[in-house]
Formats: structure tokens, sequence, C-alpha cells
């Protein structure tokens, strides 16, 4: 057997064995390898798409949650000033109102002061005519009847309208 | 041309005698020796009439090898997993590799119509090649007719393909490149002819220069042991033999490489043939 002169029946038997393994290895061997790879690369895209359109779902709706948070934030913020404006509102109120009856308390006293004190002058008045009359009774001597009082008050009258 | 060769080498590596003692008729001899491990033998005669098919040494190579691929390939897919492991994933990282350097970016969009072709390609001449390295085995993609009919495979595969790709007319056509005077055509066309048969020649003869004389040089240096008859100068052969097993080990693996991203070439090109 020469070196380099080609022998044709180890060709026959090369060609044979290459060709039968090509087509068993292609039944048994790279069909399925090479659809596995392919369903895992199906699989892994999709699974990358799936992530991906997860964490764009989850962004959104942590954007979403911030927004809200923020909202309430603000809500409370708001609710909590406009209760203390309330509040101090009440309080102004409340002490305004106070002092406005505190004052009408004290004005009525005052007025009730001023009554009591009129009226005890005015009983006052009254005492000291009733003394000056009892006096003057005593002074005169008798005691006028109620006819006589008339009787002199019409005089006085009469007096009076002549003078005039 | 064998004789020239083997005897060039052998008195440039050995100092041997050319006409050395047993060179000529095979009496034991170095050359004997080397040639004996490096050459196809006939063990089992078969013939069909005339012709001569005869098992030899490198046919149950590949038949070996061709067997370790048909059992151990689906033995190690067998458990369909997403992920595979082991061995699995070996020979699933070499056919992704495959598949992303040189089936995909030449063939494109035919890619899985030829990838069964390129891959087994790799996969018959590797172990092929790494069985050579076994010992007690031989390199049967160190036998030009293996080469011959790896390369005639590629061949046939490559016409075949532009034919159905292109049509007969567009196959004529992919010889002769558009715009040049009629007078040249006939001429052009023997010379494109003549150089792609040339690209195929040289698949074959690359890949079997490649693991022949890789083997023609570990044995060689195997053979000064026996040279010199001298246990201590030994060693020094056997880390020789180490290293350049180590580079056959590379060189195995390159040239399943070469011959795979070449095939791929050689289609796509046949395929795109609009000159």
């Amino acid at each position: 057997m020469d070196l380099l002169s080609p022998n044709a029946g180890t060709i026959f038997w090369t060609v044979v064995t290459f060709v039968l393994l090509l087509l068993i290895l292609k039944k048994f061997a790279w069909g399925p390898i090479l659809k596995g790879l392919e369903d895992r690369e199906n699989r892994i895209k999709s699974a990358v798409y799936q992530a991906e359109h997860d964490q764009k779902e989850a962004e959104k709706h942590l954007e979403e949650q911030k927004r809200i948070i923020g909202e309430a934030n603000k809500e409370s913020v708001k609710l909590l000033n406009d209760s203390k404006e309330t509040a101090e509102h009440t309080r102004k109120e409340i002490v305004e109102q106070a002092r406005s009856e505190a004052e009408r308390m004290l004005e009525r006293a005052k007025q009730e002061i001023d009554l009591s004190k009129e009226a005890a002058i005015a009983d006052v008045k009254k005492y000291a005519v009733d003394i000056s009359l009892l006096a003057a009774q005593k002074v005169v001597g008798e005691t006028l009847s109620e006819k006589q009082q008339i009787n002199l008050i019409e005089k006085y009258i009469n007096e009076l309208s002549q003078t005039t | 041309m064998e004789r020239i060769f083997t005897r060039g080498l052998m008195s440039f590596l050995l100092s041997v005698d050319e006409h050395g003692r047993g060179t000529e008729h095979g009496s034991g001899g170095i050359k004997e020796y080397v040639m004996h491990h490096v050459k196809d033998q006939v063990i089992y005669p078969l013939h069909i009439g005339n012709f001569d098919i005869s098992i030899t040494k490198h046919v149950l190579m590949l038949w070996i090898a061709a067997a370790i691929l048909i059992i151990f390939i689906p033995l190690a897919f067998r458990s369909k997993t997403l992920i595979p492991k082991g061995p699995a994933n070996l020979i699933e990282a070499i056919v992704v590799y495959l598949k992303e350097t040189i089936i995909d970016p030449y063939l494109g969009s035919e890619a899985f119509k030829y990838a069964p072709y390129l891959l087994t390609a790799f996969f018959f001449i590797i172990t092929c090649n790494l069985l050579g390295l076994i010992p007690m085995g031989a390199t049967a993609t160190g036998n030009i007719s293996v080469t011959i009919s790896l390369a005639l495979s590629t061949l046939f595969l490559v016409q075949f393909s532009n034919i159905l790709k292109n049509g007969f007319k567009g196959y004529i056509k992919s010889f002769v490149p558009s715009g040049i005077p009629s007078v040249m055509v006939p001429l052009i066309f023997a010379v494109e002819f003549l150089g792609m048969l040339t690209k195929h020649v040289a698949l074959a003869i690359r890949l079997f220069a490649n693991m022949f004389a890789g083997h023609l040089v570990i044995f060689t240096i195997m053979g000064l042991i026996f040279l010199f008859k001298n246990i201590f100068i030994a060693p020094f052969p056997i880390l020789g033999i180490v290293f350049v097993s180590l580079l056959e080990l590379l060189i195995a693996l390159i040239q399943a490489y070469i011959f795979t991203i070449l095939s791929a070439v050689f289609i796509g090109m046949g395929l795109s043939s609009h000159h």
C-alpha cells in the first residue's frame, strides 16, 4: 500500500461510514441537540422578555404607589393644617365669647349696682320726705287729713295758676 | 514520491544510511518500524469481483470512531433536561461554539440545513485524530484515502447545494464572472473549475499531511531509542515525544476545526455565487 496513492477500497469504506454516521447522528444526535438549543434559546428569550415586561410593570406600580403615598402625605398635611386652623379658630371664638360674656356680665352687674343705687337713693329720698313730712306735721301740730291735704294741694295749684 | 520523502526525512533525522540494511526489503530497521506504524495494513482481505474492499487498520479505526460517536452522543443526551450536565454539556458547548463561529456566520439562514453535515465532519475528524494519539490506535485521518473521501463529500455537497439553490444554469454561471468577453468564457470556466477543485484537493492534503507528519515525527523520535539502544538516551526521546504529542493534540483540534470551517466557507460561497 503506497502512502500517497489513494486506495479505492478505503475510499469506499470511508464514504460509506461517513454517510451512515451522518444519517444516524443527524437523526439521533444533531436533530435533538439543535432542537434543544433552539428551544432553550426561545425559552430564555421569552423569559428575558417576560422579566423585562414584569420589571416595567413593577416600575409602573412603584411609581403609582409613590404617587399615591405622595398624595396621601399631602392630604394628611392639608388635613393637619385644616384642623389646626379650625382649632385655632374655635379657640379664638371661645375666648372671644368668654370675654364678651364676661363683659356683658360686668355690664349687667354695673347696671344692677346703678339700679340698686338709684333705688337706694329713691328710698333715702322718700324716707327723707316722710321724715320731713313727719317733722312738718309735728311742726304744724296736726296731721292733715287726706281731704285737707288734697285741699291744700288744690289751693297751691290755684295759687300757682293765679300767679302765672 | 513516498520513498524520497521518507528517505530524506530518515537521513536527516536519524542519519540512517540511505542504502542501509533492510530499508529496501523490509527486514527490520528504523524506516520499517516507522512505516509499520503510520501506514495502513489489511486486517481482513475482502473482494467483490475485482474490487478490493479489504478491511484495513484505518477502516477499523473509522468504525471505532463512528461507533464512539453513535453510542456516546445520544447516551450523553438521553436525559432531556433544559440545561445539560457532564458529557452532554461538553458536547453541547462544542456544538454551540461551532454553530456560532462557523455555521451561522457562513451559512446564515440556511445554517440548519448544513449544520448536521458540518457537525458530523468535525466530530468524526476529531475523534479519528484523537484515536490516533491513543496507544495501539492508528490515525485514520493520516491516510490520504480517508481525507480524500471526506473532501469528496464536501465537494459533492458544495456542488449539489449550489445546483439546488441557483439552478443548473446558475451553477454553471458561478464559474464564469459576468462582464468578460465571450471569447474568454471557456478559458475562465476551466480556470475557475480547476480553482474550485484545487480548494477541495487542498482540503484533503492539508488534513492528511498534518496528521501524517505529526505521527511520523512521533514514531521517528521513538525510533531513536531503538537506534541508540542505550537506556540513558531514552529519556530525551520520551520528553520529545511528550512534547510532540501535546502539539499533536492541538493539531488534532485545529485540523478538525479547519476542515469544518473551510467546508462551511465553500458551501457558503457556492450558495451565494453571484460574481
